[in-house]
């Protein structure tokens, strides 16, 4: 990492890049978009805030190589791992899905459909193959992966797909595979099969950080992400209640921050006010 | 041309099992340790479909882009085609059978109990434990539902059989093309093994490999690739077009060329065996340190080689068989199964 490279990181990610995004937000705040639908509820209140959550974390993947190290992690992928060692984690499903809202994951998905991958594949999968092969994205630039970091407990689909990551950037794959749980709790040898995978790939992501896992920043991370996921859970309990206070679309809205970068247990308070009737 | 020995049909094998005492396991795709099966007197019987029947009882249940394989197997199912089975068997190789196990645990309960069986994605040590111990399970399931505990030495005994079946079969596809017998001769007989007692698709095996060997085939090699060689009249269709299969990675031929195992331990010598098996396409599985870079690029055919893709729906869908145009009720398109 040369000087220059810190600087622009910390000018565009921790100086102009949030007064900026600050900014938009305020003006979001004052002056709420018209809603002309009677069959959907307007959008919460925090959408503004969850914006800015979200751009604050594509803006940090923007100007992350040569600052931090990569990683692009598939849905449910053990981020806490990464995070205690200071990765900047890339989700490409939530891309995929920006991608989708931004009304572009059609343009984006024919590059790769183009490049030979069938339109039967998954359209995650596809979008982010296209956005990879064509460079065309609505975030501004997607960081390279260092590592790219497998976890089969989506789909078989995820695999096949970082493989051809993994050979377009030349960045090592690692795989965790979490056999399916076909009955109410996980065989004892499966989760140790988990385990150990979980144990097997931290020298592997040591030497692609260049740095040693700190046990105490793993424990901090990993009960920061419980507490979320917590709050996460009991958001979606208050959608018992009849009306729900949030519905299934603004759920796959606010989730994003959730899965990305942004696991602070803030955001999801943030959130519970929203369902609490603050938002 | 076709000097092979008779096969017994599957039905003719499931009834002279059955006679002398002998329970049957329905196996879903691809890959599972047969000689676990077998020391509990249990004969694996592989369900690949089969590709002709009625698919609308499992297309009640399953979206219209499920797998087909996996559709006609819930649809024969559900229309009572596996009633006369012991137990099922369910590795769950892909998303569309996981999902089917998942189906028929929680909501199908067909009679015979459905026992899945894990199968790692990748090939390191942690991989190659978690499938023993996978398979120590399903030793325990099996143990309750047979009553019967067979020893390690029979485990072993078994295991040897399977193996020696299966140097045969790999010694067949090395052999293929000079054997004396059509491309479709020599795919009755390979599929023969998802049926047959491994005792006796050996004696069928030795048998094809000591008739006297021909020339090799004619015509431009092909290399299948897929999951199975249906319908089954399309290697002659690709003989008459003046090709002939030289290999193939079908998932029930090709892909189950499974080396003999090494460990002492039976359990885990029958994890090494089917770890140690040809790689799923595309591309190559982690390495031991538990990273890996992708070694192919899909959609882009190896040099020097054709390659046509066959599956159930696909090849149905696209290719009209010249041997009966499409009429699948024709002998020459029927499947052994």
């Amino acid at each position: 990492m040369t000087p220059l490279t810190a600087l622009r990181y910390h000018w565009n990610v921790s100086v102009l890049g949030p007064a900026v995004l600050r900014l938009q937000r305020w003006q979001a705040q004052r002056r709420p978009a018209r809603w002309d639908t009677r069959y959907l509820a307007p959008p919460l209140r925090i959408a503004p805030r969850t914006k800015e959550l979200v751009a604050r974390h594509w803006l940090a993947g923007r100007y992350a190589n040569g600052y931090r190290k990569v990683a692009w992690v598939t849905s449910g992928a053990p981020v806490e791992l990464l995070k205690a060692l200071d990765f900047y984690v890339l989700y490409p499903e939530n891309h995929a899905a920006i991608c989708g809202t931004a009304r572009l994951a059609v343009d984006i998905a024919s590059e790769a459909e183009s490049a030979g991958y069938s339109r039967d594949l998954c359209s995650y999968a596809r979008t982010d193959i296209g956005a990879v092969l064509s460079g065309k994205t609505p975030v501004g630039r997607l960081p390279k992966p260092d590592v790219l970091f497998a976890y089969t407990n989506i789909c078989q689909t995820v695999l096949f797909w970082y493989r051809v990551l993994a050979e377009y950037f030349g960045a090592p794959l690692v795989l965790i595979d979490t056999p399916f749980v076909y009955t109410e709790e996980a065989a004892e040898h499966a989760v140790r099969y988990v385990r150990r995978q979980l144990e097997e790939a931290v020298p592997i992501l040591e030497r692609i950080a260049g740095k040693r896992l700190d046990e105490r920043k793993l424990r901090r991370v990993g009960l920061l992400s419980k507490r979320a996921s917590e709050l996460w859970l009991e958001i979606l309990q208050r959608c018992r209640h009849r009306p729900a206070p949030i519905s299934v679309f603004d759920q796959f809205i606010q989730m994003a921050p959730h899965c990305g970068d942004a696991r602070r247990p803030g955001d999801g308070g943030l959130l519970r006010r929203a369902a609490e009737g603050g938002g | 041309m076709e000097s092979i020995p008779p096969i017994p049909s599957r039905t003719e094998t499931i009834r002279a099992w059955k006679e002398h005492g002998g329970g049957i396991a329905a196996v879903l795709p691809i890959h599972y340790p047969r000689a676990l099966l077998r020391a509990f007197g249990l004969l694996p019987v592989e369900v690949w479909g089969p590709p002709r029947v009625d698919p609308a009882p499992g297309a009640a249940h399953l979206q219209p882009y499920v797998c087909s394989i996996v559709g006609n197997a819930l649809s024969f199912l559900l229309s009572g085609g596996l009633d006369g089975t012991d137990v099922i068997i369910v590795p769950p190789a892909c998303d569309s059978l996981q999902g089917l196990g998942s189906l028929l645990l929680d909501f199908g309960r067909p009679r015979p109990p459905v026992f899945p069986l894990y199968l790692p994605r990748g090939r390191r040590e942690s991989d190659l434990q978690f499938l023993a111990d996978e398979s120590r399970a399903l030793y325990e399931k099996l143990a309750a539902v047979t009553g019967r505990a067979p020893a390690g030495a029979e485990l072993m005994e078994r295991i040897r059989q399977e193996e020696e079946a299966d140097s045969l079969l790999a010694e067949l596809h090395r052999r293929r093309r000079a054997l004396p017998f059509s491309d479709m001769a020599f795919y009755r007989l390979v599929r023969a093994r998802e049926y047959l007692p491994a005792e006796s698709f050996s004696t069928l095996a030795r048998a094809a490999l000591d008739a006297p060997p021909t020339n090799p085939r004619a015509g431009i090699p092909i290399l299948l690739s897929g999951i199975v060689p249906e319908p089954m009249a399309l290697p002659d269709a690709i003989t008459e077009m003046g090709g002939t299969v030289a290999a193939d990675d079908l998932a029930c031929c090709g892909r189950r060329l499974y080396p003999p195992g090494q460990s002492l331990d039976p359990f885990r010598r029958m994890a090494e065996r089917i770890l140690n098996g040809p790689p799923t396409p595309p591309g190559v599985a982690p390495s031991r340190n538990g990273s890996t870079t992708w070694s192919g690029w899909p959609g882009r055919p190896a040099r020097g080689a054709s390659s046509s893709t066959t599956s159930n729906s696909a090849s149905r869908n696209s290719l009209t068989c010249p041997s009966c145009a499409g009429d699948s009720r024709r002998p020459a398109c029927r499947p052994s199964t």
